[in-house]
């Protein structure tokens, strides 16, 4: 069904919209909350709950493109679940290696010093705009997706070496960027 | 709130088009072979073979000719001509508009190239990563079940790491009445690809993707006839077959709209 019909559903009230949301982005979501939870049982609580939630958000809300809207909340929830799961330690997966990546980039365990969630997400979308594509795909599925290294060198076609040098210069780039926009 | 959090937090509210940007970007590489004249037996058509050939337990037989010419061949050099990103185009999806043509013979032809550098054996999962489509039904018909590849389903590389084949065939099969359906997906013509023999077939349109869909009439065991079914499209840069014996009209167009969803 298309997604504008599936929206429709959601704004209508009708509960199909949940049947045909997860036929087609069931898997698509399964994919980001195992990459987070690595944990079958979790990551089906998060589907779940994220059905829940869509139906919840709408029709106050129109997505403009439904896979992201729903990708966004199956993220969001899954990174709560982590982190409630893993306060002390981080677990398997993916997860403790993009907290280390991510640590390097930005640096320490302190708070940051009263920066907007909004001014960091406007300078994110100014960063990922100035860079080429190909980086940028790398960088998305490895920060958005989550996806391990060897998901993002199948996915295109690329090697690990090539998808772990890409990481590593953009990590660098992007300190560079949010030290100059005073946001580290 | 820690700053990794914080990152990770305002990553997960970037714009909405880089998500779906990175989910529908794929790699598509365009390769040329170049087969020496002495090896120039790449190419095997085994013409006009379906419609006559005998089903044995719904199994199709293999040609013996065409694998022998297939393990002797010399090894090709191999240039890449392009390589660029793909975006999935936007697919206005529209409804499904079906037209299956009936059809008299299909025709297997058989490409081998050069020797590969090195094989990598992939889960079904993580080949469908590798094509970025779907190619795994997300509902399997009634009595059908997944035969296990034992290596798992091979993609060859050439010296420079680009891919040289990656033919891959997922098989079902139906234990109670022999029914098989085998969906096949490649990026490169290599390895063993069925077509139709017939020109002129109607396509139909199925969630934005153009599919020639066929209906072909077997025999079985010499006797009666069983019903075949054979859909072929390309999606994304992969070409996909997916093939059905043993299974009704409408549950294999089920497995289609299933897969182009």
């Amino acid at each position: 069904m298309e997604d504008e019909k599936i929206i429709d559903l959601y704004w209508d009230r009708d509960q199909t919209a949940i049947t045909e949301t997860e036929q087609k982005y069931g898997r698509y979501c399964g994919r980001i909350a195992q990459n987070i939870l690595h944990d079958a049982e979790d990551s089906k609580e998060c589907i779940n709950d994220t059905w829940l939630r869509a139906w919840n958000s709408m029709p106050k809300e129109r997505p403009a493109i439904l896979s992201a809207f729903l990708g966004a909340i199956t993220r969001n929830l899954s990174l709560d679940c982590y982190r409630r799961k893993h306060s002390a330690k981080r677990g398997g997966g993916v997860m403790p290696c993009i907290y280390d990546e991510l640590h390097g980039c930005v640096g320490g365990e302190e708070p940051s010093c009263h920066v907007e969630q909004g001014e960091l997400v406007a300078a994110l979308n100014r960063f990922l705009a100035g860079m080429d594509k190909e980086n940028r795909v790398i960088f998305v599925r490895r920060y958005w997706y989550m996806d391990d290294i060897h998901a993002i060198a199948l996915q295109l076609k690329v090697s690990e070496s090539k998808v772990k040098s890409s990481l590593f210069r953009t990590r660098k780039k992007l300190r560079v960027y949010l030290e100059q926009e005073e946001l580290l | 709130m820690k700053k990794v959090e914080e990152l990770l937090d305002a990553l997960g509210k970037i714009d909405p088009v880089y998500i779906e940007e990175a989910e529908k970007t794929r790699f598509v590489r365009r390769r040329k072979y170049w087969i020496p004249a002495a090896a120039c037996v790449a190419l095997l058509v085994l013409g006009g073979t379906y419609g006559f050939l005998q089903l044995d337990g719904g199994k199709m037989q293999e040609s013996d000719t065409a694998m022998e010419s297939a393990a002797a061949l010399p090894d090709s050099p191999v240039k890449e001509e392009s390589a660029e990103y793909a975006v999935a185009a936007e697919q206005s999806k529209g409804e499904v508009l079906w037209n299956v043509n009936e059809v008299e013979n299909l025709q297997t032809t058989v490409a081998c190239g050069a020797a590969p550098a090195r094989t990598e054996y992939y889960t079904a999962e993580e080949l469908e990563t590798y094509y970025g489509i779907r190619i795994l039904p997300g509902t399997l018909p009634d009595g059908f079940e997944p035969e296990e590849a034992e290596q798992g389903y091979a993609v060859s590389y050439g010296d420079d790491g680009a891919v040289m084949d990656d033919n891959c065939n997922l098989v079902y099969q139906n234990g109670e009445n022999g029914g098989r359906l085998e969906i096949s997906a490649r990026t490169v013509d290599m390895g063993e690809i069925t077509s139709f023999a017939d020109t002129g077939l109607r396509t139909s349109e199925i969630y934005g993707t153009e599919v020639t869909v066929g209906h072909y009439r077997t025999k079985e065991n010499g006797s009666s006839k069983a019903d075949g079914y054979l859909a072929i499209y390309e999606k994304d840069g992969v070409n996909v077959t997916v093939e059905g014996t043993g299974i009704d009209e409408e549950t294999f167009r089920a497995v289609l709209e299933d897969l182009l969803l």
